[in-house]
């Protein structure tokens, strides 16, 4: 008899213990999931550096794939010691147009913990012989690069390594150590032309941007997540009105303004190598906003096409 | 598997296997009786380690009511207080022991809430209890182990305790055929 009432509990407790799941989530943290910087999709996917050749035979602006019009000779050009440069030279163009070129290449539009406002980015490099070379003192280049509506507000900004980042500088003397260069930078925007003209004064990273800062009030986005470990993901806050990138090296952002659209854009790969990604609308008011980031599998094409619309 | 189903199906597999409605199973029941015992309790998953007391209103042949208190103790990982509710359904006899299986709501006041990850954690809470249970009766006293699940919480408890009975039922002695069931 009492085997009879023993084995069913017995049988009870251990079916039981197949069905109930238990939890020390109360006690313990929480098992986040694990990603990793995405270099792979991000280089696979952003814009190749282009190569050009200066043989002197042409006259005739270096044009990039998106419209940017470089106008080059060697007579600007100098080695490192101050010698003069011989044909043939390569010039290396990279182009970013749009924020997901910006994003992918890691480029924020950030000067000096202050939003840029941006209508492109470019890097120009000069080399013979694998050597970089440097422009001359006095000597500038012309650039065109294309816009859908020029902004008179905005002028070349300086791309300077700081650490593991560039940040942008509004003088081209941050950049540069020749004298007076300050004063031969020159940007037009013509409004109904589709470019800016711009005479750039130095070489490398430059930007087409404007101070935007914060109008409305500040805003500071912290981000947390009860289900994803967010050191490794790529953290991003675009700001539509003005095409700025601002990118989160942490879990903070720097100051924003407020009352203004933007949109929270994360995305990384796990372990596995599979891609992950998590977008909000933001619309925030003055003070210091807390959002939840909840990381969701993405196929590559619909995380390009994701940031393509933006 | 859906939670519902988890608590549902080996509810469903105990209520059948003791519940076959054989003529075996069937005891004969004493006259009922109130008790009041006190228990130690053991939550698996806070690791915390609890006292508590309760009561026992028979209600039928086959159910009890069983109000009762579980304080655990402000130096484990998990500092409360629940005020249960619940009532245990024991069908069958078997000699001095009883099985039972228990259903019930506790109301949580959880003093510590503010330093646990559990992101919705807050200081009071109302919860869903299930479980089984096993007592032995000696004299007027019995002896009991019962687990029960919080599937809120997806945590197991054990108590463990004693249960004092006063009434018409049993007087001490040897049992007799109208005695009161040693467990309700």
């Amino acid at each position: 008899m009492q085997k009879r009432i023993l084995q069913p509990i017995a049988i009870t407790l251990f079916l039981s213990s197949l069905f109930f799941s238990c939890s020390k989530q109360r006690t313990e943290e929480p098992e986040l999931n694990q990603y990793s910087h995405p270099q792979k999709f991000m280089y696979d996917n952003r814009p190749e550096e282009q190569t050009f050749i200066l043989t002197g035979d042409s006259a005739g602006p270096i044009i990039g794939n998106q419209g940017t019009h470089l106008w080059m000779d060697s007579t600007i050009f100098m080695f490192q010691d101050g010698s003069d440069v011989p044909y043939p030279i390569v010039i290396k163009l990279i182009e970013l147009y749009t924020p997901k070129d910006i994003m992918l290449y890691e480029m924020p539009t950030v000067g000096q913990s202050i939003p840029l406002g941006n209508d492109g980015e470019i890097r120009v490099r000069a080399l013979k012989d694998g050597v970089e070379l440097l422009l001359k003192p006095n000597k500038v280049f012309p650039v065109r690069m294309p816009a859908d509506s020029p902004n008179p507000l905005m002028s070349l900004w300086y791309g300077k390594p700081v650490d593991t980042i560039t940040d942008w500088y509004d003088l081209p003397s941050a950049v540069s150590g020749n004298a007076g260069i300050d004063a031969l930078e020159l940007v037009q925007a013509l409004p109904d032309s589709g470019y800016y003209n711009a005479l750039s004064p130095a070489l490398g990273w430059l930007g087409m941007d404007f101070l935007y800062g914060w109008n409305s009030g500040n805003v500071t986005v912290n981000l947390a997540s009860s289900t994803d470990d967010l050191t490794g993901v790529v953290k991003y806050i675009y700001i539509p009105a003005v095409s700025s990138v601002v990118q989160l090296y942490s879990n903070t952002s720097i100051t924003l303004s407020a009352g203004v659209p933007m949109k929270l854009v994360c995305f990384a790969q796990n372990q596995a190598g599979a891609m992950y990604s998590f977008m909000q609308d933001l619309n925030l008011s003055a003070g210091s906003t807390t959002v939840e980031v909840t990381m969701s599998a993405i196929s590559d094409d619909a995380l390009i096409d994701a940031l393509e619309n933006l | 598997m859906y939670t519902p189903l988890r608590i549902l199906i080996p509810v469903l597999i105990l209520a059948q296997l003791l519940l076959p409605g054989k003529s075996t199973f069937a005891q004969k029941r004493g006259k009922d009786s109130f008790g009041l015992g006190f228990s130690a309790a053991y939550n698996f998953q806070t690791e915390s380690v609890g006292a508590g007391i309760r009561a026992s209103i028979p209600m039928g042949k086959s159910f009890s009511l069983v109000p009762q208190a579980t304080y655990f103790f402000a130096f484990n990982p998990v500092h409360e207080l629940h005020g249960q509710l619940n009532l245990h359904f024991h069908p069958i006899r078997l000699g001095r022991f009883t099985p039972y299986l228990i259903g019930g709501v506790s109301a949580n006041q959880w003093f510590s809430y503010a330093a646990s990850p559990y992101p919705k954690a807050r200081a009071f809470n109302l919860l869903a209890e299930l479980g089984g249970g096993l007592a032995y009766r000696w004299r007027n006293v019995s002896f009991f182990a019962e687990q029960r699940y919080n599937p809120i919480w997806r945590e197991g408890t054990l108590h463990v305790g004693a249960l004092f009975y006063f009434g018409k039922g049993k007087k001490g002695g040897k049992r007799k055929a109208n005695d009161c069931p040693a467990y309700l």
